[in-house]
């Protein structure tokens, strides 16, 4: 089938990125404005409430133990007002007086300092501009200017491109204020600020706002795309399954990708979609309910609208900013979809990888911009559907041909496994290296012996300086003493014979070693057999056995923390089957964290090099073997395992040269003095270093080289024997 | 044989599934932000009550961790830079160095070159403790400790490259060198012409081996450079992790993420140095 390309047609990929990046803006507005709108407001046409009369009404409250009330916050806003800095610079400059909690009134974002708390009047906020304006600079903090005739010291720096300032009113003052703000704990709604307000003592009439309601709305309105997006992709996938509803065996076929496919789309594209409680009636028949939302929010709204102030209009210009940008994604967004065909699962990948790159691109651009799981899901999950139908209908197609076969003729269908040789050429190269050496060898006359001593004399000059000579000198410290440089013998050895450390080290490490190597050395073996089975599948696991490797252990160290704390995720799961809590890493158990976490770093190192020696295996036996009747447990212990034993003395080696570097686990998780079960060697060379305790560690790092070497030699005097 | 193949899937998928399980928790993780991640991780780092959670997705994914990460935190900068300082001319100088000598050992016949061989497969496989007092003792004496030279030098010298390249060059066929000879190419010439390129897949094996090997290193910068601000990456993360819990895991992925890239574009070149390595002379 010929893949179809005009999913990736320049029209699209223009089409979908703005769709996203309008998304993103709109939904950025959105979230930055339902931030401030966290009260309820109140608004009286005339009169309102004094800092005195919500004092004493607070009185009242705390005297009667009344419980839900709310935080309120009184304010009026005062235009064009002259401040005076001194008696050189003044600035006309919009004041907001407020008595109570400054980010309920203003919801601009904090630059410096804070807002001046209820009742410090001596104190004001001031915008970056108007401190720009008034003191040549945006580090007014602390600074002093006059409004009428009053003195106040700046507390606090917001952004906006406005000048604007705002005070605290005084307690005691009788100056009512027209505006308030009520912040109940849960939100909170009209309805509850309308009984709230008719208990208390304010005069009536005042007009209400939902502020949360319209939040809700913008909130709502910016998650629209996403229900457009899921919506679609149900639409889709019954489409499809009407059109199979003939053939109820492929219906059941495709239930296991229909479901959890229509669940994601369902889940994501619902999530941040709850109902406020002021739409949901008591009860549904309720019809005075449904009467009265229209129309207590009309007049409440027309109310509100003939007394603007600033701040309502910059809202309003606002929603109807979202409006517009949502309006245009989902236009966007609907062209961009119906023109998607994805076809190709590697296409599949770069669209999904493209999304969500460009998510986070918009995230950089919108500082501040929470991307909710359906923004940077839904999408990729739309493509998936696509391409997963595609995938279907080809084999539906081939299974209903099938299907129509078998009734005609009762015949059962057969399947043909297609066993790839996934083998590349090079790999098959590989397998016998050792032939190429020897006859490269041979064709070089000792003539030009003088060129390979050229060749070598960077590597020699370096491993010389760096190590050889550096070693010798080691060996020579080690029978010294480094205070008094007099010869001491083997003093040095015997006192790190003696050490308590020593002997626990070494113990450690040896039983590590002889713990996790065979450990490592089956199992990896166990999924190299299974992996040259299967041959078809193999090159996706194969990459997901070796993904460990590339894993730096440092960005390891929180998970693993979290994983295995007296309080982490294991001990968790353990309590679920009832099992008692174990402190891993504090206790004995450290051991076998340790041995899991080097399972999981070196298993799909040690299973490429089974699969090597694997692939060394002459298939003509095989093949001569079952002829002669031979089961799968016989050609495995008769051909497979010898097969495999030139390879077991390497494995090792590079096996125990890799359980050295678990330290590096053990000293991120547990630190430089872990639990006495994995307090390894290189903990001691380690803390010996810090101590500069040179004598200990020339005499240690001889011990250890000869041991290594020793094992080296025994393992390649094997080598030889195998290969003789 | 159906039931069986399929049972063989599984089990291979269940492995995948758990060896792939940390490298997921730890991506979605980086997006769950500082607020919802010291909610999360509460019962760990500070001994709360019940026991911690790692959502499979966070609740509230945010870009902020990586906004902030790379526009407010110069500090990561420092060790990023750090960690790059290092390891790049530390795999560069190996090659170079390495490179010429495993040519000597693939395409020459000299005197001592098994017993040479063997001590540099006998220096490969020596752990880092057996010569951490030695090369201590050089880099005090010429004065290198605390620099970036204490990381690169010692690690130029390792023979590891050596070993991996002299197998891949050993494979290139006699024919092609000793028709660039006969064209009257000295021997130089034919390692730049011929060797190089036909051999590059050994160096690049190598450049790969090394690098996650030295990305990942910790015991030499541990032991080296006492100086915090020349730690690498590997040495600073985790000394980040408990009080500015968002960017540390945002910082984790970071690191990961050229390790992950290189990974997935050099996977071939790691399983053949890893086949290399092992395979018996």
């Amino acid at each position: 089938m010929k893949i179809q390309h005009s999913a990736f047609s320049i029209i699209n990929c223009a089409l979908a990125a703005l769709a996203l990046t309008l998304w993103c803006a709109s939904a950025f507005g959105a979230q930055r404005q339902s931030e401030a709108l966290q009260s309820v407001a109140a608004r009286w046409s005339s009169g309102g409430v004094s800092p005195a009369q919500l004092e004493s009404q607070m009185g009242v409250f705390r005297e009667d133990g009344t419980a839900g009330v709310p935080e309120m916050t009184l304010w009026e806003e005062v235009v064009s007002q002259k401040l005076q800095h001194g008696d050189e610079a003044s600035l006309s400059c919009d004041v907001t007086r407020i008595y109570g909690h400054g980010e309920d009134v203003l919801s601009f974002t904090m630059l410096q300092g804070g807002w001046p708390a209820r009742g410090s009047t001596g104190f004001c906020a001031l915008s970056d501009t108007a401190a720009f304006g008034l003191f040549g600079s945006v580090n007014a903090m602390g600074h002093t200017l006059t409004w009428n005739d009053r003195n106040y010291i700046v507390q606090g720096i917001f952004k906006s491109d406005n000048a604007l300032m705002l005070v605290q009113a005084a307690p005691e003052s009788e100056a009512k204020m027209p505006n308030m703000q009520l912040r109940f704990a849960n939100g909170g709604s009209r309805q509850q600020a309308e009984e709230f307000l008719a208990r208390t003592s304010f005069s009536s009439g005042a007009i209400l706002l939902d502020m949360p309601l319209i939040a809700w709305g913008l909130e709502a309105l910016a998650a629209l795309p996403a229900l457009l997006l899921g919506a679609w992709i149900l639409v889709r996938l019954i489409a499809r399954g009407w059109q199979k509803r003939k053939y109820p065996r492929l219906l059941l076929a495709d239930l296991p990708l229909l479901l959890p496919l229509s669940i994601a789309a369902i889940c994501l594209s619902l999530r941040n979609l709850s109902l406020p409680a002021a739409l949901i009636p008591g009860a549904w028949s309720d019809f005075s309910f449904w009467e009265a939302l229209p129309k207590g929010w009309g007049a409440h709204l027309t109310a509100w609208l003939r007394h603007p102030t600033g701040g309502d209009i910059a809202l309003l210009f606002a929603a109807l900013g979202v409006f517009a940008l949502i309006s245009f994604a989902m236009l966007c967004g609907v062209l961009a979809l119906s023109r998607v065909k994805i076809h190709n699962p590697m296409h599949v990948l770069i669209a999904c990888a493209g999304c969500i790159a460009w998510m986070f691109m918009m995230a950089l651009f919108y500082r501040g911009l929470r991307l909710g799981p359906a923004m940077w899901l839904l999408p990729g999950l739309w493509v998936v559907t696509d391409f997963a139908l595609h995938a279907w209908g080809k084999e539906g197609r081939k299974l209903k041909l099938l299907l129509s076969q078998r009734r005609a003729n009762g015949s059962p269908y057969e399947s043909c496994a297609n066993g790839a040789d996934g083998q590349t050429a090079q790999n098959r190269h590989w397998r016998n290296p050792r032939r190429a050496l020897h006859r490269n060898a041979e064709t070089h006359t000792p003539k030009q012996s003088l060129t390979p001593w050229l060749f070598l004399a960077p590597s020699l000059l370096f491993v010389t300086v760096m190590v050889l000579v550096p070693f010798g000198d080691a060996v020579r410290r080690s029978f010294f003493s480094a205070m008094s440089k007099q010869f001491v013998g083997f003093k040095n050895y015997i006192a790190v014979f003696q050490n308590e450390a020593f002997k626990l080290a070494a113990k450690n490490t040896a039983k590590f070693a002889l713990v996790c190597i065979p450990l490592l050395l089956l199992f990896s073996l166990l999924l190299a057999l299974l992996l040259n089975a299967s041959k078809d599948s193999r090159g996706i696991f194969k990459t997901s056995f070796l993904v460990p490797i590339a894993i730096p252990v440092a960005s390891m160290v929180l998970l693993w923390r979290v994983v295995f704390h007296e309080n982490g995720l294991l001990n968790a799961a353990l309590g679920w089957v009832n099992l008692p809590s174990v402190d891993w890493l504090n206790s004995a158990s450290a051991f076998g964290v340790l041995v899991f976490t080097y399972l999981w770093k070196n298993v799909g190192y040690d299973m490429v090099l089974w699969l090597s020696g694997l692939g060394g295996i002459n298939p003509a036996l095989y093949e001569s073997a079952q002829m002669d009747g031979a089961n799968a447990w016989k050609r495995f212990w008769r051909i497979t395992l010898p097969g495999l034993t030139p390879t077991l003395f390497t494995i090792t080696v590079l096996s125990l040269l890799n359980s050295f570097k678990v330290f590096r686990e053990a000293y991120l998780i547990a630190g430089s003095y872990p639990n006495d079960s994995i307090y390894m060697l290189q903990h001691l060379f380690n803390n010996w270093f810090v101590s500069l305790d040179v004598d200990k560690m020339c005499a240690g790092a001889v011990l250890m080289a000869l041991v290594v070497c020793g094992l080296i030699l025994l393992l390649q005097k094997a080598w030889g024997k195998e290969r003789a | 044989m159906k039931a069986k193949k399929w049972l063989m899937l599984c089990v291979l998928a269940f492995v995948a599934f758990f060896l792939l399980t940390p490298l997921w928790l730890l991506i979605s993780g980086s997006l769950m932000g500082g607020a919802e991640a010291a909610q999360n991780f509460a019962p760990v780092l500070e001994n709360a009550e019940g026991s911690a959670i790692w959502p499979i997705l966070p609740k509230y994914p945010t870009g902020q961790p990586l906004v902030q990460l790379l526009l407010d935190s110069p500090e990561f900068f420092a060790m990023f830079w750090n960690s790059c300082a290092q390891v790049f001319p530390l795999v560069a100088g190996q090659i170079l160095i390495g490179a010429p000598a495993a040519w000597a050992f693939a395409r020459y016949d000299f005197k001592f070159k098994k017993a040479l061989f063997l001590l540099y497969i006998i220096l490969m496989l020596m752990p880092f403790q057996v010569t951490m007092v030695s090369s201590y003792l050089v880099l005090d004496s010429m004065k290198l400790m605390d620099t970036v030279w204490a990381i690169i030098l010692p690690g130029a010298a390792s023979t590891f490259p050596v070993f991996i390249m002299t197998r891949f060059f050993a494979a290139i066929p006699a024919s092609l060198t000793e028709a660039a000879a006969l064209d009257g190419a000295g021997p130089f010439r034919v390692f730049l012409r011929v060797g190089l390129p036909m051999g590059a897949p050994g160096i690049l094996s190598a450049v790969i081996l090394g690098f996650f090997e030295y990305w990942n290193a910790l015991e030499v910068p541990l032991t080296f450079l006492k100086d915090p601000k020349n730690w690498p990456l590997s040495l600073y993360l985790p000394s980040i992790s408990a009080d500015n819990l968002g960017i540390s895991l945002m910082a984790s992925v970071v690191m990961l993420a050229p390790a992950l890239l290189i990974f997935l574009f050099g996977q071939k070149y790691l399983e053949q140095g890893i086949c290399a390595a092992g395979l018996k002379d």
